[in-house]
């Protein structure tokens, strides 16, 4: 071992710790920027709209109610990460070309979209 | 003390004491001894062997150097023309202690132990010259010696100081950061608020029993589905701004009204769900909203429960993050060689290993304190006054002390600092597992990790490299009187 063995340990470290931190940051937004609504009314209560922006904020409203709610997202491996102030993370889940959204409410991460917790949404703008 | 194998050079020996010094130079040598050729790089004498010969350098340069059991190589020094070296290993008889090699092309003459004692016997004034020389090195010794232990002193030496700065810097980016965040959140969560109207457990009770109450529970839906009160719906507090409707909507099914007494509970330590989800209600207008009061938490003991295995959630690929976290693991079967335990390299292996991982730690919750703050809530043992500023400061110190280890700054301080939130995420992992909290770990990513007891061997992994650190770091070290690198002449 020499000075050259951690000159290359350090050199690799560094290497690491960039990687990691680019490997972490998020995908382009863009293909997912539009709004969303749900394919059916959400417990008689009618539809909710879902409005992804390209600057990483959304809007989650319900239509007839005239509230909304607003969320920060980004996006990991092809799914829409969307964050609430209360700090619960949902997982969204694009198919048919982005076109439709299944957005999972259970506030947990599962591979696909639990039938029970799954309010699906299709683009409309 | 080595004495052995000092190097010598004449020149440096002239001009000392009442004698006039002499050197081989100056003695006839050139009749005895054999000339020898060393190309450039080649070892002339090897640290431990016997000596058998000494040497006058003749043309060229030699290199003088120890080695050090973990294999560290320290230059001593360089001898030129007319030097002379392993004088003294053949008077004592002591293995060499110093290893010297062809600084470049060179020519020596070798002299062997029995034509140096007639050498010796025939020129007293050489063997004055080697006393006196002898005795300069043992002061010249005790003086790198006190330099060497004052040096490690200080490498060694930490301070109050150093936690303070460690933690202060924490703080002070921590509050910084979050001034500017767009995801800020409130230093202490839950302060002030409506007051709700509190019940106590008979009467909640008697209520029930008399079916006069629409009970919630207000947890996320993990921990509702472990257990709750029979007959309970689940409104997580967490959803409210989202989901009101659909709240509103199993009310009405139940033939709430605005005014129908509605039992809120669920609330912990770590955060007051119920009073959250009671003070939401009371905003969309409904009036008689009540929560338990000092024995929030003892709703299980006072009605019929139903219960459920617990279900862990899934677990997420977490890339090449996920996989960084199995190398302690495997340091951990390295340290199990007594020699490698006690490697500085091994030391600097660890803290580079370390400040990477815990930097990837630090740098999601940096960003979204919310979700860190709510995994905290999770683990339930922090105070709810604590929770935000817990998640706020916390992963600046990942980040910091992470940063401290890579840098070789304060690194002893930093490994406690990592090696005491290994202990304490060691806790808090044991804890959720014996009590079975369905809960993610906030580990590596944001979601997606089941806790389990890989995490707990991790951890514990983890700490142990803390520990390597903080005994054996010594080496590309950043630290009080300057930058150390072992290697450089001493």
């Amino acid at each position: 071992m020499n000075r050259n063995v951690c000159q290359w340990i350090s050199a690799l470290g560094l290497l690491l710790a960039c990687s990691l931190i680019l490997g972490s940051c998020a995908e382009s937004r863009t293909p997912f920027v539009g709004t969303y609504k749900s394919d059916q009314p959400v417990s008689g209560k009618g539809h909710i709209e879902l409005v992804l922006r390209d600057n990483g904020e959304a809007d989650w409203s319900w239509v007839d109610q005239g509230k909304s709610s607003k969320f920060k997202w980004r996006v990991q491996d092809g799914r829409v990460w969307l964050y609430t102030k209360e700090g619960i993370i949902i997982i969204v889940t694009p198919t048919d070309g982005n076109k439709h959204l299944s957005v999972d409410m259970s506030g947990e991460w599962h591979e696909g979209c639990p039938t029970e917790k799954c309010i699906n949404f299709t683009r409309v703008k | 003390m080595a004495q052995s194998e000092k190097p010598t050079n004449s020149s440096q020996a002239q001009g000392q004491g009442p004698s006039p010094p002499l050197g081989p130079k100056d003695l006839i040598i050139a009749e005895i001894g054999i000339e020898k050729s060393f190309p450039k790089g080649s070892i002339i004498v090897r640290q431990g062997d016997s000596p058998e010969s000494f040497y006058v350098v003749r043309k060229g340069k030699v290199k003088v150097f120890r080695l050090s059991e973990e294999g560290i190589r320290t230059d001593l020094t360089e001898l030129g023309e007319g030097a002379y070296f392993g004088e003294l290993a053949i008077v004592t008889g002591q293995p060499r202690t110093a290893s010297v090699e062809a600084g470049e092309d060179t020519v020596l003459t070798e002299i062997s132990r029995e034509e140096f004692d007639i050498l010796l016997d025939d020129n007293p004034p050489l063997a004055r010259q080697i006393i006196k020389q002898l005795t300069q090195w043992l002061v010249e010794g005790d003086k790198r010696l006190e330099k060497q232990v004052v040096h490690q002193v200080k490498i060694r030496e930490i301070s109050w100081f150093d936690f303070a700065l460690i933690a202060g810097l924490s703080v002070i980016f921590a509050l910084v950061f979050n001034l500017y965040n767009d995801n800020a959140l409130p230093l202490i969560q839950g302060l002030g608020g409506e007051p709700v109207k509190v019940i106590s457990l008979d009467e909640a009770r008697k209520l029930y029993n008399e079916q006069k109450l629409m009970v919630i529970d207000a947890r996320k839906e993990g921990f509702s589905r472990l257990e709750h009160i029979k007959g309970a719906e689940n409104f997580q507090a967490v959803f409210f701004d989202l989901m009101f409707p659909m709240f509103q909507f199993k009310l009405e099914q139940k033939q709430v009204t605005k005014d129908s007494p509605i039992f809120v509970y669920g609330g912990t330590m770590s955060r007051r769900f119920d009073l959250d989800l009671a003070r939401d209600l009371m905003a969309k207008g409904y009036e008689n909203v009540m929560v338990l009061g000092s024995d929030y938490d003892a709703w299980n003991k006072a009605f019929p429960v139903v219960k459920q295995p617990a279900k862990a959630p899934a677990a997420m690929h977490l890339g090449l993050a996920g996989l960084l976290e199995w190398i302690p693991l495997s340091i951990f079967l390295f340290m199990l060689i007594p020699s490698v335990r006690r490697s500085p390299y091994l030391s600097m292996f660890c803290r580079i290993l370390l400040g990477v991982i815990f930097i990837q730690f630090a740098l999601s919750k940096i960003l979204r304190p919310a979700v860190f703050a709510m995994n905290v809530v999770d683990y339930q043992l922090m105070p709810s006054w604590g929770v935000n500023l817990w998640a706020l400061a916390l992963p600046w110190a990942e980040l910091v002390a992470g940063l401290f280890l890579i840098l070789g700054i304060r690194t002893r301080t930093a490994a406690i600092f990592i090696g005491g939130m290994n202990v304490m995420f060691i806790v808090g992992l044991v804890n959720a597992i014996l009590q079975g909290y369905p809960i993610n770990c906030g580990c590596v990513g944001e979601t997606g990790e089941p806790v389990n007891w890989w995490k707990v061997l991790k951890n514990v992994a983890m700490l142990l490299m803390t520990v390597q650190i903080f005994f054996y770091d010594r080496l590309f070290v950043l630290d009080r009187g300057g930058f150390v690198w072992r290697e450089t002449k001493i």
